[in-house]
């Protein structure tokens, strides 16, 4: 507690003074202190008292300058001890790995961290040497936090290799050493540029898994197997994928529940102790393609670990591996099963006594030949194959001891009773009860016809489509089940009565429960999962991620359950059209679909009918709402059996202020709606754009309900004159200079939307606002058509050609708003830019041959105007001239491919360009001065949108994997990328140093990290357990208090004893009442002691 | 083939409102099992009486009701006899049935009539149930146990009702419960004793019937929110081992222990009342029907522990209504449930084999036809309740050539008969001068003719002979020419009368006086429990030459009669003879028809018995098509009158006794779909027929699972033809030539004679190896468990099969032993049939289900008859019921 107090002491003088400074706020408010502190007006941040015990951290501001000669340093690691390692060192190689997978990047920060660990290890050693000794989970737990970034500095954490570097440090350096020279780089004198490791990212579809007290709970993306903690929500840890790859499976031992098998992309399984944050072990010889991992101790006697693993290429196989085998240096796998059966779901049963694996039309059950002497060795397993009728999606088995009374003559290992439910692609579940018995090997063979009978069967019908999980309860009662109906069913299999848990955000992915049967963790489509209650249905805890729109080319090659008609899901693969809050650059904001999960047969991809906030520096889901109307959880089909669509939500903008968001949305019916009216096939579009619905809709940010209230709806706010569809709108910006929001549309007509207060009778009506109605509407149509007559190609007014794609950009100042449209091919007005005064809402003048083919996008840079087309050009507007163009080969803009994104960022005077082939990105940063990209990156992963960082240098990269990138130079203030940590339970963290000692190691640590950029942060959070809880919760959207928290208040002394009740009641108060507001938190919290 | 689809005949079908079979099942029978049937009441009272044939579904009979609903019914069976040679004789089965009143109505099986109603004043019964059969007493000492009848009425009263000698008495009150929803819903026997009886007042009660003491009362509790506060108990059942299953008005499904009376389980089973229930012969299958058409089956499983407990196993919309009635039985080679309800459709669920059976429906239209045509005069005739409707069909020439499109159809007349019964049969002449409609106690003939002006018919009654036309039949038929009416009584007489025209008015028709009956053959039979039941006559058919008269009944016999002696208009229309000694023929008959002594006459021509008639062997089955092959000689010069009869003095009435000419092939499909062809006069089966034995039918013919209702001929030309129709299907087969070549035939022969010596049963099990219901579902998509699964040990992969293993069952034992050389028969028969028929050039049969639901088909005739020329195409009218 101490060393709470003593930071809290130190923190809250100086809160008021870094409001500025906390621009990202971070979810650990801890976090974010050591940061503020850090760049508080104290000079050198380090000579803070408390804090400046050590010399190495006094490194100012100034000296970390790019000209610091990082390149030197990070030749020579093994000289860390003495050399202060500046983060610019740290993050250097970083910066030429342009041509290396991001994945790479991460290795090369590893290395980076690894250095910077082993720097500072010596310093803290001193005092935290029996500590370490003692728990390295703390260190561990610590670097699941993930990145902390020093304002002056921008390295690149992952923060587990720096836990290694703690703990292997020596081994490991040699190995840093090797992969360095063979990398060879040269280090640019440029300004170098980093790309932070990711945040956010998207649960496999594999299943959660609980620790056995249920405080922690498994997932895994991509790249890391993430543990959360259940109690606050928050990430407690996380460990990445093996270098190079991504995680495919993971799996928990059963004999050590420390211990936790991960199988990666390129066929490697690694162990880690996840308790202590090490990798115990890597096996590479299980081989590609495994789909579920699974894990079994052999026999009662033997305790080692047997490793299951579900390959499945052409063939299925099941492949068992031995990690750790007496006598034998190398592990060694060994195939049980090799079928042609498309295999996709795997379950190890006691002890690895039976196997359950289900094709999509058989379910395979296996039983160890020879029970009743189990090894390696002679391992053999009896299968016996059940073809069914259904495809099948699920399945989950239970198994029992046999009843005493049911003696039969079979031996003892038939005492087992393996009850098995599966579901399926129609939406039935289908309940084997004992299938052992009836199909067990002994009985077939036998004879005896008396015994032999189909198990019986039982089947559930509720679900209308596929079910996607089900599971029995820990008691056996119930039969759990959820499906793409946002419905939790919950069977009660003794009567035959269901219950349900209706209108769940989104479909149902998967289930588990928990150990103890008192919670379920549900992962629904939308990127959570949630962890419910058993008893009340009542969410305790929920782990959300972005609800990016999935890649499906990436996903269905992954998957490989329907061969990807690839034509058909490219194009319809679009941007992402997320923003970032202007006045709080870490909140990102994102049209998402209700679900990612979109059925593959439907090629159309899902609309986007809600808004996402995430918080991008903490990682963390922050709200959802509708902006459309939507069929979440109705029943959404049509009399036809298809999927009634919502309108989609194609462009996104907030005011400069902050107060306002403007969406535009369009819906058309489905052609099969048409097809009656239209006269023939070729008249279906004609009919769907004559029902087309376009609005503009601009909302409002309702402070006391925390969500976008809708202030105006405007139908179809592109009309083409004498027309009767609603226009489709191609773009829309946000004024940057004052509160005004302009569209382009396919009525040739650049419109500024402006909001007006409502006067009623001369006065303002007010409404129930303060601030009177406000309404808005377009201030200005100005159309384009007639600016083309400088260059003599005016279009006649009458015969108006329609654009079919257009490009709008503010100045930096909002004085000019530049307009482009895309025609059809021969019609005329390609490559004309008009210009429009903004305040007078006048063309002022149309430029040709600004750029050259489909347009993708333009904006201004100060003096400079930057079009992206075919070739990428930058306009010097004052002097009229072209300073530099070039082409670029890949990422042509195709119809068929993704356009090309175009970011700029005025603040620094650079921009980004992203291309995309195929699932790999591209992205560069230009400035407009040099022809040479200042940076670029590789990435394997499609980039949905490029955005500048607004106030912060650099830009934030989302993916269609649901990651977000920051790519920033080093010399900038960097986005602060905390993601929260959940702070370590006692059970994995063993406090023993005294008050003091804990304050000061926590405090030196912190100054480490400010020095170090890295894992000292996360060292620091470990090491200050309980103590900064509200501190780390207070980040979440409500106030989490913990039963002794108020116990603390309460339980004060006997009742004639309590204290004033004025005391009691105010505490409760601070305890709840904390605001949610992130930026308003340090202050808050500052005040209260 | 012409067909004219006439849709416009209005046929209500009613909905099923009860169901019963015979016995339940198999089991608490030593010897062989009393014959099995199925009772199907319909809301418009009419009782069906089904044979399952092992899966095959035929309707035997109809019970015409007076209208009202039937609400139930029960079979009984009376205690066995031991006659004095020591032989048990089988109890009798009897059916009951209740109908919205206060009264028990017991059937004569036989008539198709009410027998008898129970006496006793109480309200009106809700629900009955008969007591189960003791365990039949070998000891002759022992009291007969005849089973009781306990009825529920609406004012909650139990009454006990007496079966015994033969009747049905009120023996005494049970119970009177008192209070305003103190009606009985449902009600049936716990054992012999014990007696459990749903309230409306959500209680169910159990009686003892011995001293009318209340045993217990359950409650079923108060109901699901929404629903009335009070539930229903709308069925109750027992299981085997004694407990007691309740389905109530929420859908759920009660057991309780029927020892202790207490609740064991409670089963959410449906989301709707459940109506009906039905369980398994083994105790551990239940089915239960609900109001929205969902049937449920609930499985007994043993759950942790190995405690036995039920489990709704699945569930599945059967019925497009509600599920009204269910029965279910659950035998050796049948186990079935079968259900009715609103729908009309009789729908089959297999038991035994849910899951791996597809479900069946059995057709709701009577399997007699209920339409007939005058071919000739090209009308239509059906009838239904007390109304007959005649139509004429347009030719097809005019309505395709006139500008103004006439209807192709016209209602020429309608005819509303002044009985209280329901007509039980029509019959039109060919020519359409004569229209005969019967009720069960009535006959009355009309004469049609068309008017001059009007396109209607002209009715007018015709005089029938005192006591003809009290008579009552249950089947009419007029014979080919116009001149012979046949009728079978109620009591399975059968009657012909002559018609003729009067001499001063030729065209004016008149009934002769005297209708003679044609004396049946007795025949020794095995003793039956439905007794009288066996005789009852099913079908009657003429000769085209309308001289040989067959009758088959239910259990195969079959009566013929042919007309001796040449038409002689000269000669008296009626004449009385005393029976000749000298018949010559028909002495080794042993027939004690030696008694009649009279011989009646009409112009020169008498009925007798056919001489080889007791030549004829016993069908498999009811026959359900009986119909004579046209002749395709036609038949001998014109005899006018009977050359060479005289008349002496030792001999004043001599008459000719002389047989028909020709052949008279009379062509057979028996309810279990076995065809036979028979020489009547000659009684044997014809040279076609024993080339062409069943086995020959081509596969798709045996795939159909619907009886044939009837056969129409197509002998223009050199064609033979005959056209057979069941409700869902038309199939053409070429009698003409031979239907299969020399190979299969080779392997047909062989086949039945190594099966001579089997029953002649299993050949029809063999082919269908279902237990009832329908076909087996096709490999993988069975519901209940994998049929096949595969075994890998090692890398030897095994494959299971696990419905051989079931089959391993002694009780299907015997159906399988003779596969292997089926499936030789089987390829043959593919190989013949894979050219669609096509045979020597001619197409030997053809079939569509394209018309559905078929009530009947029938020929018509083109007025402008040429006389079998070669492009006479044949003219059918086939009247649907369209769903």
């Amino acid at each position: 507690m101490s060393a709470r107090d003593i930071f809290s002491v130190g923190q809250r003088k100086r809160k008021r003074q870094q409001r500025d400074d906390a621009v990202s706020p971070s979810p650990d408010k801890s976090l974010k202190r050591a940061k503020s502190e850090h760049s508080s007006s104290r000079a050198p941040p380090s000579a803070n008292g408390a804090h400046s015990k050590e010399p190495l951290s006094m490194v100012k501001k100034g000296d970390r300058l790019p000209s610091a000669n990082p390149a030197a340093h990070s030749e020579k690691p093994s000289s860390h001890s003495d050399i202060p390692p500046t983060p610019d060192s740290v993050a250097s190689p970083q910066t030429e790995i342009s041509s290396h997978k991001s994945a790479k990047t991460n290795n090369d920060s590893q290395e980076n961290l690894k250095e910077a660990e082993s720097l500072v290890l010596p310093k803290r050693k001193r005092k935290e040497e029996k500590k370490n000794l003692l728990n390295g989970s703390i260190v561990m737990n610590g670097a699941a936090g993930g990145i902390v970034l020093d304002e002056s500095s921008w390295p690149v954490v992952a923060p587990y290799a720096s836990a290694n570097g703690v703990l292997h440090g020596s081994k490991k350096r040699s190995k840093i050493r090797n992969e360095k020279k063979s990398q060879k780089r040269k280090r640019p004198a440029r300004d170098a540029w980093g790309l932070s490791s990711m945040i956010g990212g998207r649960f496999l579809k594999v299943d959660p898994v609980f620790t056995n007290d249920e405080k922690y709970i498994f997932g895994a993306n991509k790249r890391e197997v993430t543990i959360w903690s259940t109690i606050d929500s928050l990430l407690h840890q996380s460990i990445p994928a093996s270098e190079n790859s991504t995680v495919v499976s993971f799996t928990v031992a059963r004999s050590r529940e420390d211990t936790v098998f991960i199988a990666s992309a390129d066929g490697s399984v690694a162990s880690w102790n996840w308790v202590e944050g090490r990798e115990t072990g890597r096996y590479p010889t299980l081989g590609h393609h495994i789909l579920v991992l699974d894990s079994a101790t052999l026999g009662s006697h033997d305790t080692s670990e047997v490793l299951y693993a579900l390959k499945r290429k052409a063939r299925s196989q099941i492949t068992v591996l031995q990690p750790e085998r007496e006598g034998h240096n190398q592990a060694q796998t060994k195939d049980i099963l090799d079928t042609r059966k498309a295999l996709h779901s795997m379950s190890v049963l006691k002890d690895g006594m039976h196997i359950l694996a289900i094709a999509h039309d058989s379910i395979f059950i296996g039983t160890l030949t020879d029970p009743k002497h189990v090894s390696y060795d002679t391992l053999a397993y009896t299968w016996i194959e059940i073809k069914v009728a259904e495809p099948t999606t699920c399945f989950d088995t239970r198994l029992t001891r046999r009843g005493g009374q049911m003696k039969r003559k079979g031996d003892a290992g038939n005492q087992d009773r393996l009850d098995l439910v599966i579901g399926n692609q129609q939406g039935q579940l289908y309940l084997y009860e004992d299938v052992l018995n009836a199909l067990s090997g002994d009985k077939l063979a036998a004879d005896d016809v008396a015994i032999v009978e189909a198990p019986p069967t039982r089947i559930l019908h509720w679900h209308r489509e596929a079910v996607s999980t089900a599971k029995w309860s820990r008691d056996g009662n119930y039969i759990i089940s959820g499906g793409r109906e946002t419905v939790l069913v919950l069977w009660q299999l003794e009567t035959g009565k269901k219950q349900f848990l209706p209108h769940l955000t989104a479909e149902i992915n998967k289930l588990v429960v928990s150990p103890s049967g008192s919670s379920y963790a549900v992962q629904l489509a939308d990127n959570s999962i949630m962890v419910l209650s058993t008893s009340e249905l009542k969410p305790t805890a929920n782990f959300a991620g972005l609800q990016v729109q999935m890649d499906l080319v990436e996903d269905s090659q992954s998957r490989s359950e329907a061969p990807p008609n690839t034509n058909a899901i490219l194009p319809a693969l679009r941007r992402s059209i997320a923003v970032l809050h202007p006045l709080r650059p870490n909140l990102m904001l994102l049209p998402v679909s209700a679900s990612y999960s979109t059925n593959l047969q439907n090629t159309a991809v899902a609309p986007r009918p809600f808004l996402q906030t995430f918080d991008t520096s903490a990682a963390r889901h922050i709200a959802r709402q509708a902006l459309t109307r939507n069929n979440m959880t109705d029943f959404n089909k049509g009399p036809e059996g298809n999927r009634i669509r919502e309108p989609d939500v194609k462009f996104l903008q907030i005011s400069n202020d902050g107060q306002w968001l403007a969406t535009v949305d369009e819906w058309e019916p489905p052609i099969n709606d048409v097809t009656h009216v239209s006269a023939d096939v070729h008249t279906n579009g004609e009919q769907r754009s004559l029902r087309r619905e376009v609005y503009l809709k601009i909302w409002r940010w309702d402070v006391s309900s925390s969500i976008w209230m809708l202030e105006t709806r405007i139908d179809a706010p592109h009309r083409p004159p004498h027309d009767q569809l609603a226009g489709h709108v191609y773009d829309l910006v946000s004024d940057p200079s004052r509160t005004a929001f302009a569209t382009l549309g396919e009525d040739n007509h650049v419109r500024i939307w402006r909001p007006k207060t409502q006067p009623r009778n001369a006065l303002t009506a007010r409404g129930s606002k303060s601030d009177g109605l406000v309404e808005w509407s377009c201030r200005d149509a100005v159309p384009l058509g007639q600016g083309v007559g400088a260059y003599g190609q005016k279009g006649s007014p009458s015969k108006l050609v329609k654009p079919i794609d257009g490009c709008l950009a503010f100045s930096t100042d909002g004085s000019v708003l530049a307009a482009a449209q895309a025609f059809r091919e021969g019609d005329e007005g390609n490559g004309i830019v008009h210009f429009v005064d903004n305040f007078r809402g006048t063309l002022t003048k149309s430029t040709a041959g600004l750029f050259d083919g489909l347009l993708a996008g333009l904006g201004f840079l100060g003096r400079y105007f930057v079009t992206l087309a075919s070739s990428l050009g930058i306009w010097d507007l004052v002097d009229d001239t072209l300073v530099h163009t070039f082409s670029f080969t890949e990422g042509i803009p195709s119809p068929l491919r993704l356009r090309p994104i175009l970011a700029l960022d005025s603040d620094n005077q650079t921009f980004a360009m992203a291309t995309v082939s195929g699932s790999r990105s591209h992205v560069q940063v230009f400035s407009p001065l040099s022809p040479e990209p200042l940076w670029r990156i590789d990435i394997a992963d499609t980039v949905l949108a490029v955005l500048p960082a607004r106030e912060l240098r650099g830009y934030v990269l989302l993916t269609a994997s649901a990651e977000i990138f920051t790519l920033s130079p080093h010399t900038s203030t960097p986005l602060t990328m905390t993601q929260p940590v959940s702070t370590p339970d006692t059970q994995h963290t063993v406090l023993t140093l005294s008050a003091t000692d804990n304050a000061d190691a926590a405090i030196s640590a912190r100054v480490d990290m400010d020095i170090d950029d890295d894992d000292g942060s996360t060292v620091w959070t470990s090491l200050i357990p309980n103590v900064n809880l509200e501190e780390s919760e207070g980040e979440s959207v409500k106030p989490i208090v913990r039963p002794e928290q108020l116990l603390d208040v309460f339980d004060t002394g006997p009742s004639f004893a309590l204290t004033d009740m004025k005391n009691v009641f105010s505490s409760v108060v601070k305890l709840y009442g904390r605001k949610s507001n992130l930026r308003m938190m340090g202050s808050k919290t500052a005040g209260r002691v | 083939m012409d067909v004219h689809r006439a849709r416009f005949v209005p046929y209500p079908e009613s909905a099923i409102s009860a169901l019963a079979f015979s016995r339940s099942s198999d089991t608490g029978y030593t010897g062989i099992p009393p014959a099995l049937r199925l009772a199907i009441g319909r809301s418009n009272g009419n009782i069906e009486i089904w044979n399952p044939l092992v899966g095959q579904w035929a309707q035997e009979t109809i019970c015409l009701g007076d209208g009202k609903n039937v609400d139930g019914l029960a079979w009984t069976q009376d205690p066995d006899e031991v006659d004095s040679e020591g032989s048990v004789l089988p109890g009798q089965q009897r059916l009951f049935s209740i109908a919205s009143s206060p009264a028990v109505t017991e059937w004569d099986l036989a008539t198709g009539e009410p027998k008898r109603k129970s006496t006793g004043n109480f309200s009106e019964v809700w629900c009955f149930a008969a007591q189960p059969r003791s365990k039949t007493s070998r000891n002759a000492h022992d009291e007969p146990q005849w089973q009781e009848i306990v009825a529920g009425c609406g004012d909650g009263t139990l009454v006990l009702l007496s079966t015994a000698d033969n009747d049905l008495q009120f023996k005494r009150f049970l119970a009177r419960v008192a209070g305003k929803r103190a009606r009985c819903m449902c009600i049936t026997y716990q054992d012999r004793n014990n007696v459990v009886a749903g309230f409306a007042d959500s209680m169910i009660r159990i009686y003892d019937t011995r001293n009318g003491s209340l045993v217990r009362q359950m409650s079923l509790g108060v109901a699901l929110p929404g629903a009335p506060k009070n539930a229903f108990a709308w069925t109750v059942k027992v299981l085997p081992n004694g407990d007691i299953v309740s389905g109530d008005s929420n859908g759920e499904l009660r057991i309780w222990s029927g020892s202790n009376f207490s609740l064991i389980q409670r089963l959410a089973g449906h989301e709707n009342d459940c109506l009906d229930l039905i369980t398994s012969a083994d105790g551990r299958t239940i089915l239960s029907g609900s109001i929205d058409g969902r049937m449920a089956i609930y499985r007994q499983s043993s759950g942790n522990g190995g405690q036995k407990s039920w489990a709704k196993s699945s569930h599945r919309r059967v019925h497009s209504g509600e599920v009204k009635a269910m029965a279910s039985f659950d035998g050796k080679g049948l186990s079935v449930v079968v259900s009715g309800g609103s729908d009309s459709a009789t729908k089959l669920t297999p038991l035994r084999e849910h899951g791996k059976e597809n479900l069946r429906s059995l057709p709701s239209l009577p399997q007699e036809p209920k339409v007939v045509s005058a071919p000739r005069a090209r009308l239509i005739a059906s009838w239904w309740g007390q109304d007959v409707y005649v139509w004429r069909i347009a030719r097809q020439s005019i309505v395709d050539s006139a500008s103004e499109m006439p209807k192709s159809r016209k209602l020429v007349a309608k005819l509303s008969l002044d009985t209280r019964h329901a007509i039980r049969s029509v019959s039109l002449s060919p020519d359409g001068r004569l229209l005969a409609a019967s009720t069960g106690s009535e006959i009355k003939v009309f004469q049609l003719r068309k008017r001059t002006e009007l396109e209607t018919l002209a009715v007018r009654k015709i005089q029938t002979p005192d006591g003809f036309g009290s008579l009552g039949a249950r089947l009419l038929s007029f014979s080919p020419d116009g001149k012979w009416l046949a009728t079978v009584t109620p009591d399975n007489e059968v009657h012909v009368a002559r018609f003729s025209g009067e001499l001063e008015q030729p065209k004016r028709l008149i009934c002769l006086p005297r209708v003679i009956e044609l004396e049946r053959r007795q025949r020794k039979v095995a003793p039956s429990t439905l007794k009288e039941y066996d005789r009852t006559l099913v079908r009657l058919a003429f000769a085209t030459d309308s001289s040989v008269l067959v009758a088959g009944d239910v259990s195969g016999h079959m009566d013929s009669w042919v007309l001796e002696g040449h038409e002689d208009i000269t000669a008296a229309a009626i004449e009385t003879t005393t029976h000749d000694s000298d018949r010559g023929s028909s002495d080794d008959s042993d027939s004690d028809s030696n008694d009649e002594d009279t011989l009646v006459l009409f112009y020169g021509q008498h009925w007798t018995d056919n001489p080889a008639g007791h030549l004829l062997p016993k069908l498999d089955s009811a026959p359900l098509v009986l119909t004579f092959r046209p002749s395709t000689i036609s038949a001998n010069a014109l005899i006018n009158g009977n050359p060479g009869v005289h008349s002496t003095r030792q001999n004043p009435h001599a008459h000719s006794h002389e047989l028909p000419a020709g052949h008279h092939r009379l062509w057979v499909m028996t309810a279990r779909h076995q065809m036979y062809e028979f020489d009547v006069l000659a009684g044997k089966l014809s040279d076609w027929s024993r080339r062409n034995p069943t086995a020959v039918l081509p596969n798709d013919f045996r795939t159909i699972k619907d009886r044939a209702v009837g056969a129409v001929w197509d002998t223009a030309g050199q064609r033979e033809r005959v056209w057979l129709y069941g409700t869902t299907w038309v199939f053409m087969l070429n009698v003409g030539a031979d239907l299969a070549d020399a190979n299969t035939m080779a392997l047909v022969t062989t086949k039945k004679r190594k099966r001579a010596s089997k029953d002649d049963k299993t050949q029809s099990k063999q082919l269908k190896p279902s237990s009832g219901a329908g076909d087996r579902v096709i490999d993988n998509l069975s519901l209940s468990g994998p049929d096949l699964i595969q075994r890998t040990d090692n890398g030897q992969v095994v494959e299971i099969d696990m419905n051989a293993l079931d089959k391993r069952h002694p009780a299907a034992h015997d159906e399988l032993n003779d596969a292997d050389d089926l499936a030789g028969l089987q390829l043959a028969r593919l190989r013949s049939s894979d050219n669609t028929g096509e045979h020597n050039g001619q197409r030997t049969w053809w079939s569509t289900f394209k018309y559905r639901p078929i009530l009947g088909m029938v020929p018509l005739e083109n007025g402008v008859h040429l006389g079998g020329s070669e492009d006479d195409t044949l003219e059918v009218a086939i009247v649907e019921r369209p769903m």
